[in-house]
C-alpha cells in the first residue's frame, strides 16, 4: 500500500501548481482552471487522510467540496462570458472598474 | 468521473465559444511577485517533503469501509443540513449561471 506520505506529497504539489498559476497567469479560464486544481489536491488530501484513519468523513466532506467547485466553475465562467462580451478581453489586468 | 468530465467539457466548451486570441501577455512584475510568493510556499513545503518520519500504520481497511452504504449513512445522519445546503447552492448557481450568460438585448 503506499503511504500516506506520498500522497500528502502529490497534492501538496497540485496545490503549489494550482497557487503559481493562479498568481502567474494572465488569462480568467486559466485561472479558474488553477482554483479547480487546487480544490481538487484538497480533496485528494481529504481522500487520503479517511482511509488512514479508517473514518468516512473525509470522503462525505469530498462530496460537498465537489458540489461547491461545480457551482463555483459555472458561476465563474458565466461571468467569465459576460465580461468577455462587454470588453472582448480576458486579462484581469483590465478589469479596474471597481478600482478606487 | 463524472465530474471531471462535466467539468472539462465545460471549460471546453466556454474556450471554444470565446475563442481568446491575443492574450498572455507577462509582465515583468508579476513574475518577480509569482517567484517570491512560490519560494514562500516552497519554504514552508520543503520542511514536510524532506521529514521522513513514518507515520503510524493505518487503520485496517474493512470490507465496507468507503462502501456506497456506509458514505450514504454519514451522509444522510451526520450531514444532512449540509447537505441541504448543498442542494440550494447548486440550484442558486444553476440560475445565477442563466442569468448571467443570458444575452441581453
Amino acid at each position: 500500500m503506499v503511504p500516506l506520505n506520498y500522497y500528502l506529497i502529490l497534492s501538496a504539489v497540485i496545490f503549489a501548481i494550482g497557487v503559481i498559476g493562479v498568481l502567474i497567469r494572465r488569462n480568467l479560464i486559466v485561472v479558474l482552471m488553477s482554483i479547480e486544481l487546487m480544490l481538487n489536491a484538497v480533496n485528494l488530501t481529504f481522500i487520503a487522510f479517511s482511509r488512514y484513519l479508517g473514518s468516512v468523513e473525509g470522503q462525505v466532506v469530498v462530496f460537498f467540496v465537489m458540489a461547491v467547485a461545480a457551482a463555483e466553475a459555472v458561476i465563474g465562467l458565466a461571468i467569465v462570458i459576460s465580461v468577455f462580451r462587454h470588453r472582448q478581453s480576458l486579462d484581469p489586468q483590465e478589469m479596474q472598474l471597481l478600482k478606487w | 468521473m463524472v465530474y471531471a468530465g462535466a467539468i472539462m467539457v465545460l471549460f471546453l466548451f466556454v474556450i471554444m465559444f470565446l475563442n481568446p486570441v491575443d492574450l498572455e501577455r507577462q509582465r515583468g512584475l508579476w513574475w518577480g511577485f509569482g517567484t517570491i510568493l512560490s519560494l514562500m510556499l516552497a519554504c514552508v513545503l520543503i520542511p514536510m517533503f524532506i521529514n521522513d518520519e513514518s507515520p503510524a500504520d493505518p487503520v485496517a481497511a474493512t470490507d465496507i469501509f468507503g462502501s456506497p452504504e456506509m458514505l450514504a449513512k454519514s451522509l444522510f445522519n451526520d450531514f444532512v443540513l449540509p447537505f441541504e445546503i448543498a442542494s440550494v447552492l447548486l440550484l442558486v448557481a444553476i440560475i445565477g449561471a442563466v442569468v448571467l450568460a443570458k444575452r441581453e438585448h
